[in-house]
């Protein structure tokens, strides 16, 4: 059993957690959503507006449709990003209710793993096909990339829901012990 | 599973209530039910002790295998 002081500890930091959550969901998350939207809908109606981008993923001689598309697809992946960080979101509600091994939880963990990993995959995909079409230059980072770090905590996730289902088990069976 | 629960027996025998039961032994009500119905994963040596020990029996005539 967790002593009162043990409790307050786990809340405190869960607060701070969720405090963190929350600023990036309002700050980031939501103007990203909207400003990222405007900005799709905007440029299939004027292109012109994509000829102020600079980036070193494409040269500005680049023709329009392959810049629309680049950020259409940029803006699927930050839109699968911002989906993964709501439903963390919604989970850690179900900590502060005190039911960490809620079956929500387990399939959502499980969900949001099977998210950054296809994420992930998905991104470093775009990255080389981008890399080879636009600069000729073929290109994997396999060091110490955020790709891989989002496939780990992709994995991380789906453990982290298995190690739950168990411990929920756990739990279940040490209430039925008389 | 194939392990009964005859405390229902046991309590008729000895004209013994299961609050009564509970109240000796320090469980609640509830869980006597849980051990009643046989919906019980595990019981503990020292419930166990109790139980035997208020109704002057042994753990098997609590306990029974029934092959399945």
């Amino acid at each position: 059993m967790l002593s009162l002081n043990d409790n307050l500890i786990i809340m405190r930091k869960l607060i701070v957690l969720k405090t963190v959550i929350d600023f990036i969901w309002i700050v980031s998350c939501i103007p990203s959503l909207i400003f990222g939207f405007g900005w799709i809908i905007y440029m299939f109606f004027d292109s012109s507006i994509l000829g102020i981008v600079e980036s070193d993923i494409f040269s500005s001689e680049s023709p329009f449709w392959q810049k629309q598309l680049i950020f259409l697809l940029i803006y699927a992946i930050a839109c699968g990003f911002i989906y993964a960080i709501f439903l963390f979101r919604k989970t850690l509600r179900f900590f502060q209710k005190r039911k960490p091994f809620d079956d929500y939880v387990i399939k959502t963990y499980n969900l949001i793993g099977k998210l950054l990993i296809v994420l992930s995959v998905f991104s470093t995909a775009l990255m080389f096909v981008v890399k080879l079409i636009f600069s000729s230059k073929m290109f994997l980072n396999l060091g110490f990339s955020p790709y891989l770090l989002l496939m780990c905590l992709g994995f991380f996730f789906m453990v982290l829901s298995e190690s739950f289902k168990i411990a929920k088990h756990a739990k279940h069976d040490s209430e039925l012990t008389i | 599973m194939g392990i009964l629960i005859n405390l229902d027996v046991q309590l008729e025998k000895r004209n013994m209530k299961s609050y009564e039961l509970a109240e000796r032994i320090g469980i609640t009500t509830a869980n006597l039910s849980i051990l009643k119905t046989g919906k019980a994963r595990a019981i503990r040596f020292s419930t166990l002790e109790a139980i035997c020990k208020i109704l002057e029996c042994q753990p098997g005539d609590i306990l029974e295998y029934v092959p399945e």
